[in-house]
């Protein structure tokens, strides 16, 4: 099970409140379907952009990327700008 | 500017990159053929106008269109029934964005700012569409407005959007509010830091909602056909942008709705979304004719997308020697009618030149009855570094530090965690922070009557989605198609970086702005992201056809592509009877038919791995102590900006972020009547900064490239405006001997405050 870290904002409006929850997943694609069960609304956000994730510590824009059993992912909030 | 006058590389090994040659796109423009959104012209085009509320508050109870309909000429009336429903809003995105938009663009029930598009025509003439908007009759309820920041946040203040419950709170247990929204951002122990601290500044900081002032109005030709398939002609910086918005407000499939791009005339974040284009749609489909729709600059002011104003609360604790122990934050941005929250990119960009081990943030945008905000350049950086620098500042006067010794204490460098915990890049906060205090101008003796500021401030930039075309023409020479508008000297940088990538000469490449049917997806100038992210959609594209010419070459010779070299636009056989021979780029092409037919290819990619910007900006200036007036007499802007690919367009963009941040500074605001109606939407009365107010910036490049893009590129368009705020407050504060914290440092404020003493 990977360990996912939220934003407070995410964590309050679709998971409750839990800024940490494991997910099963072998890739970011297992890894996004998951959170949706647990928070309905996640998948969208993530695939509107609005959210951004990381692997381990790398940030990971392509969600083949490999997720381990053991492996961290964080989401953080997307900025583009001006 | 000169071309380059020779084939020698320079001190990096480029040929073309980092030199200054003429733009691609500056004959038309300066000749004036260029064609902007308000030139364009379709066949049988009429001409639309927008009946826009009096009333910055009230509630719509009639309109009653049918005497402007029945005007001689008038082709088409559209008020807010004719847009979707909110069901199919909401289908389109549960974010509400869509929605957002779209009640933004033409009011449904609820005027929400003073401006607010309440109906629209389409005529056959200027003149009529006037006439028939002074015969609709709308009658309101006018209700009490909402103005400020502190009004909006009222226990007993009016609710713009009554069902509204604040984003980023658990469901339920908000009541609805002016909240749009609310971040926190949380690291170590802020109380415990500021414990250890042995100086600790708190104070509260304020900014104006202001305008990014581009010179060219919003306008748009739309043609929404009986098929069903329409097309878009504007200016704005992401053609693909509108097709989106515009796509997902109406129901139009991606394929049917074609936008053609136009030359724009500035846009700094603010023409990164629609709101005219839907309108033009709609009158289009009703009038079965092509419509244009055309801001005037009041419109501009009233109805665009202006940057937010803020207010922000600080503590910032530090130690004698200058460690900054904790920093607490609270900012409050205004979002205006609908919801746009820019408070997350604030606590991102507050302290991000610097590693503070305890940090506690919190940030919230509030409805209120204006225009709604949107992205001025580095979105709500300015405001939330204004706070920040200025702490640094005072507890630096307050511990006898020098102010960049201070933050060269506390700089991130790379490895170090970033906002998110994840480690910095190759970021150049410490190298831009020692250039600016190597510089004459930090040392400089200040004249008699002069004070000087210093302020930091960093920005994060983008790369994501792009795509470019490239083809080799049977003459040799190269067209480049992007999907990105020329905001910033697109087309001069991928014409560059295409040279260099094939070894041609830079006037052997054209660029074009391909229109949403003609070319792949790119997301929208934004970001600082174009000359990274699209730069490397070029130098992929031009790669695939350097392999091209190169297997091409190497049917030629009958020998393995890997035997063929390419260098200098020209492939070489390294092996067998033609060894030491080459074809040039052009030989290449002109039998490009009798090897596999044309030449060309395309790069698509999401570019990752983009790194923020830095600026340090040293203020030189003096006030008028009776009159209360801020000259500046000295501003040197100096920014870490990877590798420059054009440095005249590089130094440009450091120029002006910096002239808008001096405007913010010192003179702009919206100001409202009482009732919440814009009393300055002109220029004239909106007093941003011309040349003549103002000594040369002098820009100086700090030039730590980027290790993930191939020529270095990090994005340079947004940093600049961060510092400013700032610098020049710093500066004026050191003058009066009072800490300005208010912003625009008016005339009038700065004399009432230097007179306080």
């Amino acid at each position: 099970m990977a360990r996912v870290i939220l934003p407070g904002a995410v964590a309050n409006e679709l998971f409750g409140g839990r800024e940490e929850v494991e997910v099963p997943g072998r890739t970011l694609f297992a890894v996004v379907h998951a959170l949706e069960v647990q928070g309905p609304g996640f998948e969208e956000r993530a695939e509107g952009g609005g959210l951004a994730m990381a692997v381990d510590g790398v940030l990971a824009e392509d969600w083949s990327t490999p997720v381990g059993p053991d492996s961290e992912v964080l989401v953080v909030s997307r900025v583009a700008g001006g | 500017m000169n071309a380059p006058t020779g084939k020698l590389a320079n001190e990096d090994g480029y040929r073309v990159v980092g030199t200054r040659p003429v733009r691609l796109d500056g004959v038309d423009k300066v000749t004036g053929k260029a064609i902007y959104g308000g030139d364009f012209v379709a066949p049988g085009m009429l001409h639309g106008a927008i009946l826009r509320s009096p009333h910055a508050h009230a509630r719509i109870r009639s309109i009653d269109a049918s005497a402007a309909a029945a005007l001689p000429g008038v082709k088409a009336v559209v008020t807010g029934a004719d847009m979707p429903d909110d069901a199919a809003l909401k289908a389109a995105d549960r974010t509400g964005d869509t929605m957002a938009i779209a009640r933004h663009s033409m009011a449904l029930d609820k005027a929400l700012f003073d401006g607010h598009a309440v109906a629209a025509v389409a005529a056959t003439s200027p003149e009529v569409a006037q006439a028939a908007l002074a015969l609709i009759r709308v009658d309101y309820e006018v209700l009490r407005p909402v103005l400020s920041i502190e009004a909006a946040l009222a226990p007993d203040a009016p609710l713009l959007h009554p069902g509204h419950v604040t984003r980023g709170e658990r469901p339920g247990k908000a009541e609805p509010s002016n909240v749009v929204g609310v971040t926190t951002h949380a690291k170590g122990d802020a109380a415990a830091g500021m414990a250890q601290a042995d100086e600790v500044f708190e104070g509260t900081f304020s900014t104006p909602p202001i305008h990014q002032g581009y010179i060219e109005p919003h306008a748009c030709v739309a043609q929404w056909n009986a098929d069903g398939q329409a097309q878009i002609w504007a200016s704005s910086q992401g053609q693909f942008m509108i097709r989106d918005q515009v796509g997902k407000i109406l129901g139009v499939a991606l394929a049917n709705l074609r936008v053609v791009p136009l030359e724009i005339g500035g846009g700094f974040g603010g023409k990164t979304r629609v709101f005219l284009e839907p309108v033009a749609m709609l009158l289009s489909r009703k009038a079965g004719r092509p419509v244009r729709l055309a801001m005037t600059r009041g419109e501009v002011f009233r109805a665009s997308g202006p940057a937010p104003g803020s207010r922000t609360v600080i503590r910032m604790g530090a130690r004698r020697d200058g460690t900054i122990t904790a920093v607490e934050l609270d900012i409050v941005l205004t979002s205006g009618a609908f919801a746009h929250d820019e408070s997350g990119p604030a606590l991102l960009s507050a302290t991000m030149p610097y590693t503070i081990e305890n940090l506690a943030f919190t940030g919230r945008a509030v409805f209120m009855n204006m225009t709604t905000v949107h992205a001025y350049r580095a979105p709500a950086a300015p405001q939330a570094v204004f706070a920040v620098e200025s702490a640094i500042d005072e507890l630096a006067q307050r511990l006898g530090l020098d102010p960049l010794d201070m933050r060269i204490r506390n700089v991130a460098r790379p490895g170090d965690p970033g906002f998110s915990g994840l480690p910095l890049g190759e970021v150049g906060f410490l190298e831009a922070l020692e250039a600016a205090k190597a510089h004459p101008h930090w040392t400089a003796p200040l004249p008699k009557g002069q004070s000087r500021g210093v302020g930091a401030g960093a920005w994060g930039n983008y790369g994501g989605a792009s795509t470019a075309e490239v083809s080799v023409a049977d003459d040799g020479t190269v067209l480049v198609a992007e999907g990105n508008p020329d905001i910033g000297g697109s087309r001069a940088g991928m014409a560059m970086m295409a040279a260099e990538t094939l070894g041609i000469d830079y006037e052997q490449v054209r660029v074009i702005v391909a229109d949403t049917n003609s070319i792949g997806y790119s997301m929208q100038t934004g970001g600082s992201r174009t000359t990274f992210a699209t730069g490397m959609a070029v130098i992929q594209a031009c790669e695939k056809v350097i392999a091209d010419m190169r297997h091409r070459a190497a049917m030629v010779w009958g020998v393995e592509d890997a035997e063929v070299d390419w260098r200098d636009g020209a492939a070489w056989c390294g092996s067998g009877e033609n060894a030491g021979r080459s074809l040039t780029m052009k030989a290449i092409a002109r039998r490009a038919d009798q090897s596999g037919g044309p030449i060309a290819a395309t790069g698509a990619l999401m570019a990752q791995g983009y790194l923020p910007g830095v600026g340090v900006h040293i203020c030189d200036l003096s006030v008028d102590e009776e009159t209360g007036v801020t000259t500046i007499t000295r501003y040197t802007a100096v920014q870490d900006v990877g590798k420059a690919i054009h440095p005249d367009y590089v130094e440009g963009q450091m120029q002006g972020g910096a002239v808008q941040g001096i405007g913010w500074a010192l003179n702009e605001e919206y100001v409202w009547n009482a009732a919440g109606a814009m009393d300055n939407p002109g220029f004239l009365d909106y007093r941003m900064p011309v040349a003549s107010d103002l000594p040369m910036i002098e820009p100086v490049m700090v030039e730590k490239p980027s290790p993930v893009h191939p020529f270095g590129v990090k994005g340079v368009g947004e940093a600049p405006i961060v510092p400013p705020l700032a610098a020049v407050a710093n500066a004026v504060s050191r003058a009066i001997g009072k800490r300005m914290t208010h912003l625009p440092l008016s005339p009038v404020k700065v004399q009432a405050a230097a007179a306080e003493g």
